[in-house]
C-alpha cells in the first residue's frame, strides 16, 4: 500500500463528506432542541470529512512486518474483474427489454465462454441448460416475477 | 422468571412441524454445501435466498436462514481438513492442525471430532440462548431512546475497534454507512433526503442490494481476479468416530471452546471468526505440549470448531432480544425478519413466541441433522470441491442478480448492488473494511431516531445520556473499550491480533 494510494482514497472520502455536508445543509438542520431532517446527515458528513482529513494528513501507517506477504504467484487479472462487473450491468439493462430467458442465456454464455474459451460447445450447452432450469425453478415453480421479452419468454 | 421447560416444549412443537423441519433441513444442507465451496459464504447465500422466503412463513424463513449460517460452519471444516482450504473464514484455524492430521492418515478422526465438537458447541449455545434470552429481553423492554442510543454507541465502538488494522478507516466506514442510511424519507418528518427525484431512492438504499453487493459481488470479483484453484487431498477417509483416547484429549477443549465462542459471539463485531483464533490460542497456551499444535493436535481442531458453532448461537442473542444485529450475518437475518414485517427485539418473545422458541429449538434440531447428515456425506462434499470456479462464479453472479431483482422487481436495485460490489472491491484494495459500513447502515435509522427523540425529550440537553443510568453505563463501557487497551498494553496486542484476523 503506497502512501499515494492511501491519500487518494482519503481524498475521495473527504470529497464525499464535504458534498454530503453541503447537500445536508440544504435540508433543515435545526438545532439541538429541535433537530430537523438534515441534523443527523449533516453532522455525520462533517464527522466523515474530519476523519478523512486526518487520514489524508496522517503519515502512512507502516504495515507490520509480521503481516503475511500476499501469496499471488501471478499478477491479478484486474481486467477480468472489471469485465465481470460490466457483464452484470449489461445484464441488468438487457433484462427488461430482452426478457429473462434470453438475457440469462447470453450472460452465461459470455461468462462461461470467457472462463473456458477452448470449449465453446460445452459453454453454450451449459448456458442453455442453466437458463432453462432457472427459468423453470424461479418463474414457473416459485412464480417469481421475472420479465418476459418480445418473444413471450 | 417464567419456567423455561414449557416454552422449550412449545418451541419443539413448532420446529418439528413438517414444514419447519423441511426448512431446517434445506437450510443446513445448503449451509453445508456453501460452507464446503470456497468463494461463496453464508452472507451471500442468505441474501440470494431472500426471494425464496417470501413464499414461506416467517418462522420457516428464519429457521432456514439460521440453518445456513451454522450449517456453513460445519461445511467449512471439511474443506479445511481435507484440502487445507478454509471453506469459510471461521474455519481458517482448523486448517492448521486438521490438515496435518489428514496428512498423517487421521482425516477420519479429524472430521469426526470437528463434527462432534460443532454439535456440542452448537447445542451448548442453544441452551445459553434459552437461559439468557428471556431475561435480557425483559430488561431491554424498559429501554427508551437514550438507552438505545447508548447501546448503539457501545456496539459501534466495538465493531470499529475490532474491524481491522486501521481504527480510523473503520470509523470512516461506519460514518459512511450511517450517512448512506439517511438516504430516503426522514423517519420522523417524512421529508425526502438525497433522493433527487428518484423513486428508487425514496425508499432508501436497500439493505439486500448493499449486503449482496459488498459481500457477494465483491467476493466474486476478487476471486475472478485471483483465479481460485482447488486441490483435494486424496486420502482414504476411515474411522470417523474418534477413539476413546481422542475423546479424552478433546473433551476439555470442546467445553472451553463452546464457552468462549458463545460469550464472545454475543458481543458486537465479533462474529464467528475471532473466537476460533482465541480458543486455539488458549488451548495452545494451556497445553502441556504446545509444540504439538500445528503438527496435528486434535485439540487444535476440536476447540475452534466448537467455538465457531457456539458463536453462531451467541450472536443470535442481541438480534432476538434487542433487535440489534451484532454482525453482518445477523444483519441479513434482520433483513429476513423485516421482509415479513416483523421487528425482532424485546417484544419478539411475547408477540411471536412461535418464532423465538421455534427458531431456537430448530437450531438444536438442525445440529442433530448436521451430525447425521455430515459424517456420511463427506464423500459427496469432497466431489463438490472439484467444480471449477469458472462454472461456479457466473452462477453465483446470476443468483445474486435474480435475488435482488425479485425483491423489488426494480432493475435499479440490481445496479445499486453492482455499484456496491464495485465499491467493496475498491474498499478491499484500499484496505477499508465493509463490516462497519454495513452494520452502521443497518442501525442508522434506529440511531437517528433514538438520538433525535432523546434530544426532543430533553429539550436539547445532551446530559440526557448521562442522567439515565443504563444509557450512561453503555457509554461508559464504550469509553472503556477505547481506553482500556491504551492502558493495558497486553490487551492492546490481543485486540490488534483479533482485529487483524477478524477483518476478513
Amino acid at each position: 500500500m503506497t502512501p499515494t494510494r492511501e491519500r487518494v482514497a482519503a481524498a475521495v472520502l473527504l470529497l464525499f463528506g464535504l458534498a454530503g455536508a453541503v447537500e445536508a445543509a440544504r435540508l433543515t438542520v435545526g438545532e439541538l432542541r429541535h433537530p430537523g431532517p438534515g441534523f443527523f446527515p449533516f453532522w455525520l458528513a462533517v464527522a466523515l470529512s474530519l476523519v478523512s482529513l486526518v487520514l489524508l494528513a496522517l503519515p502512512p501507517r507502516r504495515i507490520p512486518a509480521t503481516a503475511p506477504a500476499p501469496a499471488t504467484p501471478e499478477p491479478p487479472h484486474r481486467a477480468r474483474a472489471a469485465a465481470t462487473l460490466l457483464a452484470g450491468v449489461a445484464y441488468a439493462f438487457a433484462l427488461e427489454p430482452l426478457g429473462f430467458l434470453a438475457t440469462t442465456f447470453l450472460f452465461l454464455a459470455v461468462l462461461f465462454g470467457a472462463a473456458q474459451p477452448q470449449r465453446w460447445v460445452v459453454s453454450v450447452a451449459l448456458s442453455v441448460t442453466t437458463a432453462v432450469l432457472t427459468y423453470v425453478v424461479f418463474k414457473i415453480w416459485l412464480a417469481v416475477q421475472l420479465p418476459s421479452g418480445p418473444w413471450g419468454f | 422468571m417464567e419456567p423455561i421447560l414449557p416454552s422449550v416444549l412449545y418451541g419443539f412443537s413448532v420446529s418439528l412441524h413438517p414444514q419447519n423441519l423441511a426448512a431446517c433441513f434445506v437450510g443446513v444442507f445448503i449451509g453445508t454445501l456453501i460452507g464446503v465451496l470456497p468463494g461463496i459464504g453464508p452472507v451471500a447465500t442468505m441474501s440470494i435466498l431472500f426471494p425464496v422466503t417470501y413464499a414461506m412463513s416467517p418462522t420457516a424463513s428464519i429457521i432456514m436462514m439460521a440453518g445456513i449460517y451454522y450449517g456453513a460452519m460445519y461445511g467449512g471444516s471439511t474443506t479445511s481438513i481435507l484440502a487445507n482450504i478454509p471453506g469459510e473464514a471461521a474455519s481458517v484455524v482448523t486448517c492448521l492442525d486438521g490438515y496435518q492430521m489428514a496428512r498423517q492418515g487421521l482425516a477420519g478422526p479429524a472430521l469426526g471430532i470437528a463434527a462432534f465438537g460443532s454439535f456440542i458447541g452448537g447445542t451448548a449455545s442453544v441452551l445459553g440462548i434459552m437461559l439468557l434470552g428471556p431475561p435480557l429481553a425483559s430488561v431491554a423492554l424498559r429501554f427508551g431512546p437514550p438507552e438505545i442510543f447508548g447501546l448503539l454507541v457501545l456496539g459501534f465502538t466495538m465493531v470499529t475497534y475490532l474491524a481491522g488494522a486501521s481504527k480510523l478507516k473503520a470509523v470512516a466506514m461506519a460514518l459512511l454507512g450511517l450517512f448512506l442510511g439517511t438516504v430516503g424519507l426522514d423517519p420522523l418528518t417524512a421529508t425526502p433526503r438525497f433522493t433527487y427525484g428518484s423513486i428508487t431512492l425514496m425508499d432508501g438504499l436497500g439493505l439486500v442490494p448493499i449486503i449482496m453487493g459488498l459481500f457477494g459481488i465483491t467476493e466474486v470479483l476478487l476471486n475472478v481476479e485471483r483465479g481460485v484453484r482447488q486441490e483435494v487431498f486424496k486420502a482414504q477417509i476411515k474411522g470417523l468416530l474418534p477413539t476413546r483416547q481422542q475423546w479424552k484429549e478433546s473433551a476439555a477443549p470442546i467445553a472451553r471452546g463452546s464457552f468462549l465462542g458463545f460469550f464472545l459471539g454475543i458481543l458486537p463485531g465479533i462474529g464467528a471468526i475471532i473466537p476460533t483464533f482465541l480458543s486455539y490460542a488458549l488451548e495452545k497456551r494451556i497445553s502441556r505440549h504446545p509444540e504439538r499444535f500445528g503438527a496435528g493436535a486434535i485439540e487444535g481442531v476440536a476447540a475452534p470448531e466448537s467455538a465457531n458453532n457456539a458463536a453462531t448461537g451467541g450472536s443470535m442473542i442481541p438480534l432476538l432480544t434487542l433487535g440489534i444485529p451484532p454482525n453482518v450475518v445477523m444483519a441479513v437475518l434482520l433483513g429476513a425478519f423485516l421482509v415479513h414485517g416483523i421487528q425482532p427485539g424485546p417484544l419478539l418473545i411475547k408477540e411471536h413466541p412461535e418464532i423465538f422458541w421455534g427458531v431456537i429449538t430448530s437450531m438444536y434440531v438442525g445440529n442433530v441433522m448436521l451430525l447425521v447428515l455430515n459424517l456420511p456425506l463427506i464423500g459427496l462434499w469432497v466431489q463438490l470441491l472439484k467444480i471449477p470456479y469458472g462454472v461456479l462464479f457466473p452462477l453465483i453472479l446470476l443468483f445474486c442478480i435474480i435475488g435482488v431483482y425479485t425483491v423489488s422487481t426494480n432493475v435499479w436495485d440490481v445496479i445499486v448492488m453492482l455499484a456496491f460490489g464495485g465499491l467493496g472491491y475498491l474498499m478491499k484494495k484500499f484496505e477499508y473494511e465493509p463490516m462497519p459500513l454495513v452494520l452502521a447502515f443497518v442501525l442508522g435509522r434506529l440511531a437517528e431516531e433514538s438520538i433525535r427523540q432523546s434530544l426532543l425529550l430533553s429539550r436539547g440537553s445532551v446530559t440526557i445520556f448521562l442522567v439515565h443510568p443504563i444509557a450512561a453505563g453503555f457509554l461508559g463501557a464504550a469509553l472503556l473499550v477505547v481506553l482500556l487497551p491504551l492502558v493495558v498494553p497486553r490487551l492492546r496486542t490481543a485486540l490488534q491480533m483479533a482485529g487483524a484476523l477478524g477483518g476478513t
